[in-house]
């Protein structure tokens, strides 16, 4: 499988070749364009022809994703079942950037509404923040990520990726993946007077060694400044 | 004529130089800037030999295709001189040279501006297949000259050769040498229902096909949902 990421990063476009017997999970809605010669299923993340079972804990999941983390319950599967291959190309609804990120039995926490498309063997599965995630304003649920595979993340705006060695300070609305081995803790920016008037409002301490991606942009500030100019 | 396109894909803005007395034709409210000398001439978009009624009526019918009513007429009067275009919303645009030797179909809003000498039709036959969900609405350009179309997103640009699928909400323009089909994703209940992808379209034979890397459609519904409620 190769990946590549056209027109970055304003309108980042991820273009899949698929070698005979590769397949790629992607959020519904986010196919482009296509061969035609790819097989397409449509279903629940994460059923592997496992029985009865597993098809209703991945539909619980699937449940979880969209009614807990705002994504959609459903994902399709592109195979390439022929000797030729075949591409896909894949996008967001949101204007912005997509990164490719390798996993190697590694583990990363994706917050729910940047997740694109991942390979077979990473597993994808919702985890729960902390209580103090509901007070984020970005919703108490993270996508855990881990396995050996590609991964796609998409942001709104650009995507800036930090390495932390120590402790390191992003805003909520900012925060689109981190590396799964990074310590994180809920905190306001400043004391409860600078939390309520700097306009800062939460941020996400990160502790240890790893990287974290970032976006440019917030959609939450965007809205809020673009609101007063609708008519009416 | 020369056009040159600047800014891409975010704010893509086309310089177009006209020769002594040569004329652009643009669509309404595209002009962004140009040289005093240029004359403006507003028209009902009409054909050679078509009287008042006839270009009223075609008028009409690109009024229906998404289109503006009017189509301005700029004139390098005298000397040469240049216009410069730019779309409402944020993308990318693209210069086409129309040899004569195929027509070019467009998505409606994707028109931007052409030569006088290219002929725009809005009621081409085979824009009834692209009606039904997505709301496409084509035109039909031929005859010889440059053409420039504009895009929600990043312009890709694929060359065709067998058959090739593309997401409805993200075609553009395509050279008519190409056949297409409007078909459900997917060949199931599944794909088509709940794989999120709705139409697509799946193109036959060999041509250059232009793909917008976003989708109006859903970046409206996801922006929408962020929006906060109206209270009038």
């Amino acid at each position: 499988m190769q990946i590549e990421v056209e027109a970055r990063p304003s309108y980042g476009l991820a273009v899949v070749q698929l070698d005979k017997g590769d397949a790629l999970v992607a959020e519904a809605g986010a196919m482009v364009a296509m061969d035609p010669g790819l097989g397409v299923e449509t279903g629940f993340m994460g059923v592997g022809g496992g029985g009865l079972v597993e098809w209703i804990k991945a539909a619980l999941a699937g449940l979880a994703r969209k009614f807990l983390a705002g994504e959609s319950m459903f994902v399709n599967t592109f195979k390439a079942k022929t000797a030729d291959g075949g591409k896909v190309m894949l996008a967001p609804s949101m204007v912005g950037d997509i990164a490719h990120v390798p996993l190697d039995n590694s583990k990363i926490i994706v917050q729910a509404e940047s997740y694109l498309a991942s390979s077979p063997k990473v597993k994808v599965g919702l985890i729960w923040g902390g209580i103090s995630m509901l007070f984020s304003g970005e919703g108490a649920f993270f996508l855990e990520c881990k396995g050996q595979g590609d991964l796609l993340i998409n942001s709104y705006g650009a995507i800036e990726k930090v390495e932390i060695d120590g402790a390191y300070v992003v805003d909520t609305g900012h925060v689109v993946a981190w590396e799964g081995d990074l310590k994180y803790n809920l905190k306001k920016a400043g004391g409860w007077k600078s939390a309520m008037f700097s306009g800062e409002g939460m941020v996400l301490e990160f502790k240890g060694t790893g990287t974290v991606w970032l976006q440019t942009r917030n959609v939450g500030s965007f809205v809020s400044w673009i609101s007063p100019f609708f008519p009416g | 004529m020369q056009i040159e396109v600047n800014h891409r894909p975010a704010y893509a803005l086309a310089t177009v130089s006209l020769d002594a007395d040569e004329i652009v034709v643009a669509e309404g409210g595209a002009m962004v800037s140009m040289d005093t000398h240029v004359t403006v001439e507003t028209a009902a978009a009409k054909k050679e030999g078509q009287g008042l009624m006839g270009g009223l009526m075609s008028g009409l019918k690109r009024m229906v295709a998404g289109e503006s009513f009017f189509q301005n007429k700029f004139k390098a009067a005298g000397s040469a001189g240049s216009v410069t275009f730019a779309p409402k919303h944020v993308g990318d645009i693209v210069s086409y040279t129309m040899t004569g030797a195929c027509g070019l179909v467009l998505q409606s809003t994707a028109y931007l501006c052409s030569a006088e000498s290219v002929d725009i039709d809005a009621k081409w036959g085979g824009s009834k297949s692209f009606f039904g969900g997505e709301g496409l609405f084509m035109l039909k350009a031929s005859g010889q000259g440059p053409i420039v179309f504009n895009s929600f997103g990043a312009i890709k640009e694929i060359d065709v050769t067998g058959d090739f699928i593309v997401d409805n909400g993200h075609i553009v323009a395509f050279e008519d040498t190409l056949s297409f089909t409007n078909t459900r994703f997917g060949s199931g209940f599944m794909q088509s229902i709940l794989g999120g992808e709705g139409l697509v379209c799946k193109f036959s034979g060999t041509g250059k096909l232009w793909i917008q890397t976003r989708n109006p459609q859903g970046f409206g519904e996801a922006l929408a949902s962020k929006l906060p409620m109206r209270t009038n």
